[in-house]
């Protein structure tokens, strides 16, 4: 048993250590530009993580979104990607911070949870399994915003099914 | 030595996982994608969206129509912005009195506003539909009618050869961003960049007068080079900055 968690930590450490961060960036690149998004900026990557400064994505060729700075784990087991400061191309629309989350326990789940200058609190999930979105926001600081959502018991959501 | 044994463990799996993905990158993609952004002309974009949500109306999802029925093209108007979420649609348009926006099935003298697409916009009238879309940037040419004799020549030919080919180029330059611009890490002896007169250590400051600063600058002015009859490329070199000249011919 003491073999095993040895040569299974090794190989976790190496697993992390070794990635090729970057190269596995531009394969994301690659496959978010077949459906027409495109995601650029300044890579920094480190032994536990890949930064990106100065960010920029596209969805046909029109800037949709930009952020300053993100920090993305991966870590197979849970996985983690923290962005800060995401504007898009409107006035008074800014997400301060937004962290997607993945468990390998839950594959088909991506949680989010944000906070933006139009609402306290944003939180939600992707489900890939059945191809939908749903995004709770709470404490909504601009009213024109709920034109856009519907609501429930728990409140104002955002939903979208593919 | 029974503690050995599981370090020595400990780093065959740690090397092992190094391997795997050495394995891995080998498939792959070394470099960026290199994605040429088509600039709309849509300077307007950016909205107040307490101006935009005011007028309370909500938008049904659009009907996909056969843009081959367009017979005509507004011209007295200018299309300076979009915007459609399937809710709520409208257009920013200038005309002779200033910016106007319209919302959708909106008319503005006479012409019905009836479809908004991602670069277009439809009006119709009388059973008629125009079309009125954004007005493509024309690429600027750099065109200069005096070359000093310190100006260095390239053939639009040995330009072409290394667009064509991003490996060779990486192979003779190589080239990281930093904060003031693009600096220059590794100049091949003997080859291109050499002779065109780049130096390890310069860092690239503005092409024609235009400040790179970003990777999307840097991909629109590497997708565009063959346009170019005359480049001027400001570096920084040892604190002084220095502008090399091109002709293309």
């Amino acid at each position: 048993m003491k073999k095993f968690f040895a040569a299974f930590l090794g190989f976790v450490i190496g697993f992390y250590i070794f990635m090729p961060k970057t190269y596995l960036f531009y394969y994301l690149q690659n496959k978010l530009l077949e459906n027409k998004i495109y995601i650029t900026a300044q890579l920094r990557p480190g032994p536990i993580k890949l930064e990106l400064n100065q960010g920029k994505i596209y969805y046909k060729s029109v800037n949709v979104a930009s952020f300053k700075k993100a920090e993305v784990y991966c870590f197979i087991i849970y996985n983690e990607t923290d962005i800060k400061t995401v504007e898009f191309p409107v006035e008074n629309l800014v997400i301060q911070k937004v962290k997607f989350s993945h468990t390998m326990f839950k594959p088909y789940l991506i949680k989010i949870n944000a906070k933006g200058n139009f609402a306290e609190k944003i939180s939600g999930n992707i489900d890939l399994l059945n191809k939908e979105i749903k995004i709770y926001f709470k404490n909504i600081k601009n009213d024109s915003i709920k034109e856009f959502l519907n609501k429930d018991k728990k409140g104002y959501f955002y939903y979208e099914k593919l | 030595m029974k503690n050995y044994k599981y370090l020595f463990l400990f780093v065959i799996s740690f090397l092992t996982a190094g391997v795997l993905w050495q394995i891995i990158s080998f498939y792959l993609p070394k470099y960026p994608e290199i994605h040429h952004i088509e600039q709309n002309g849509n300077s307007f974009y950016n909205i107040n969206l307490y101006k935009i949500f005011s007028s309370g109306k909500k938008v049904t999802d659009f009907q996909k129509s056969n843009i081959k029925q367009i017979s005509e093209t507004l011209n007295n108007l200018e299309l300076k912005a979009v915007y459609n979420d399937g809710k709520k649609a409208f257009i920013i348009v200038k005309d002779k009195t200033g910016t106007v926006f319209l919302d959708l099935n909106q008319t503005y003298n006479g012409y019905k506003l009836t479809k908004i697409s991602s670069s277009y916009a439809i009006f119709q009238k009388n059973k008629k539909k125009y079309i009125l879309s954004f007005t493509k940037n024309k690429q600027k040419k750099a065109t200069k009618k005096y070359f000093n004799s310190l100006t260095k020549k390239i053939s639009k030919k040995t330009l072409n050869e290394y667009k064509n080919n991003f490996s060779k180029i990486w192979n003779e330059i190589g080239i990281i961003k930093i904060n003031k611009g693009y600096k220059i890490t590794y100049v091949k002896k003997g080859g291109i960049f050499d002779k065109l007169g780049l130096k390890t250590g310069d860092i690239i400051m503005k092409v024609n007068g235009e400040k790179i600063t970003n990777d999307i600058q840097a991909w629109n002015l590497y997708n565009n080079i063959d346009k170019y009859d005359y480049l001027e490329i400001e570096i920084k070199r040892n604190d002084k900055t220095k502008v090399i000249e091109y002709e293309i011919n």
